[in-house]
């Protein structure tokens, strides 16, 4: 269904050798040396990942080829566990290789550039988002001193994996390869506005980077059903081209600092 | 969060001083910075610990003599590319632990840079320690103690070698950190702050040079 949804499987159509090549081509050492590092880091508790015979290579070689296919991307720690997830549902590693291309060049905003810029104005982007939908807490945040930039890279960089429940990240990445990257920050805005009460009750900075931390773990979070349903129902309209120009303008903020 | 409900009693009930610091970690991806803070705040070691994306915040406290010490800890993320985010957790930080693996050359040149830039851009009066991690796997070691001994001479760092498997040093560098900072109150410029004072108030953490309450 992913494959279909996301474009990807008439990439890898239009495109029958392009996997093969990449696993057979010259590999920049460093590069290959920084994702062995990462392969007993990726889920590490999972069965499939605890060992070599198992994931570890296809995550190898997704990863790998991943970075020679985006010279412009490299390898990027977060993608090792979106890389992982994909692993344990999808199987076929040249499906997960087309799907990650789509995450990366065509669904999500340019996260795994060196400079994380994006992901950084995305943050920011989550700040303008909350201020927007609840004035009072976004101020009572910025009050104590969190910057948005210390929120939810994790969130945003793993796409969830590893951060929510897999059932709950499943369902977000089914909106993700059906509708695209605005999932992401409806799940980000309702983690936060749901704990509102919590975090309206942090008097300091560290009380409330913790209880950020945090709000993954509240029991409201971890319903799978009615996290998905409030993303949609309570938090009333996402417009896309305002939601783009929030994100030009948070990315232009972030290119000056 | 392990820690959190330690350090805090209301006024008057406590016995001498309670400060509180900004710690980062900082160092090349997998030398074991997780690790040591896992082994420090939960007294836990995991042989895979995951990746760390972005950076994680930890609070633990010690006590030293009348004083009690309570570290925000910021694990960061060790990758090249992570670098450009690593100001938002040194900015203001009291201390910092500069990691290292024994086993890895290259990674101890990282730590050198770390070390350089913290001292060209983190407060002035920031503590640095520099932590040779791994101290279980010697018989794979890369970097000799003497050398790494006395680059922390020169450049005036605590300096340890570590294994958060053992736990070897582990509460030992943060304790040797914890009694280098300084606990004297008004250790350096109070900020004003508008209604009285403001035990709790962000601008405490971040003022120079501890901030006993």
């Amino acid at each position: 269904m992913w494959m279909l949804l996301s474009g990807a499987e008439e990439k890898r159509k239009a495109n029958p050798r392009t996997y093969r090549l990449l696993l057979d081509s010259q590999k920049d050492e460093r590069v290959v040396e920084t994702i062995a590092l990462d392969l007993h880091r990726t889920f590490p508790e999972n069965i499939f990942f605890s060992s070599e015979d198992g994931l570890q290579r296809p995550l190898r070689n997704v990863l790998v080829a991943a970075s020679l296919y985006n010279p412009d991307k490299g390898y990027s720690q977060g993608l090792n566990f979106i890389a992982g997830l994909l692993l344990l549902i999808v199987k076929d590693e040249e499906n997960v290789f087309w799907l990650m291309d789509s995450l990366m060049n065509n669904i999500l905003p340019d996260f795994y550039s060196p400079g994380m810029e994006a992901v950084r104005a995305e943050q920011e982007l989550l700040g303008e988002i909350i201020r927007w939908k609840d004035r009072e807490l976004h101020d009572h945040i910025q009050e104590v001193g969190v910057q948005w930039c210390l929120v939810g890279t994790k969130w945003f960089m793993c796409l969830f994996a590893d951060v929510l429940p897999t059932e709950t990240v499943l369902r977000i990445w089914d909106c993700l390869f059906f509708e695209g990257n605005k999932v992401l920050l409806r799940v980000s805005t309702l983690l936060i506005l749901q704990n509102k009460e919590r975090l309206m009750a942090c008097n300091n900075f560290q009380e409330m980077v913790a209880e950020i931390q945090e709000v993954i773990k509240n029991p409201k979070s971890l319903n799978c059903h009615k996290l998905m349903k409030h993303c949609f129902k309570k938090l009333g309209s996402f417009p896309t081209t305002r939601i783009e120009k929030m994100r030009q303008e948070c990315l232009m903020r972030v290119g000056e600092q | 969060m392990a820690g959190r409900t330690g350090a805090q009693r209301p006024n008057g009930a406590t016995q001498g001083k309670i400060c509180q610091f900004k710690l980062v970690l900082l160092g090349e991806s997998a030398v074991g910075k997780s690790s040591l803070v896992l082994r420090f705040v939960k007294g836990q070691f995991h042989e895979y610990q995951e990746s760390t994306i972005g950076a994680a915040f930890l609070t633990q406290t010690v006590c030293l003599d009348d004083t009690t010490v309570k570290f925000e800890i910021w694990d960061t993320a060790g990758q090249e590319r992570y670098h450009s985010l690593a100001p938002m957790y040194y900015r203001g930080a009291q201390a910092a632990i500069v990691v290292y693996d024994i086993t890895n050359q290259d990674t101890f040149g990282r730590a050198k840079n770390w070390v350089k830039e913290l001292q060209r851009q983190a407060s002035p009066n920031i503590v640095i320690a520099l932590a040779g991690n791994k101290s279980d796997l010697a018989q794979k070691r890369m970097v000799e103690y003497e050398e790494a001994q006395a680059y922390a001479e020169e450049n005036s760092l605590l300096f340890m070698e570590t294994s958060a498997k053992t736990a070897m040093n582990v509460n030992d560098i943060f304790l040797a950190i914890a009694k280098k900072l300084p606990k004297n109150e008004g250790g350096g410029p109070a900020p004003s702050r508008p209604g009285g004072v403001n035990l709790n108030s962000q601008q405490t953490q971040q003022s120079e040079g501890g901030c006993c309450k």
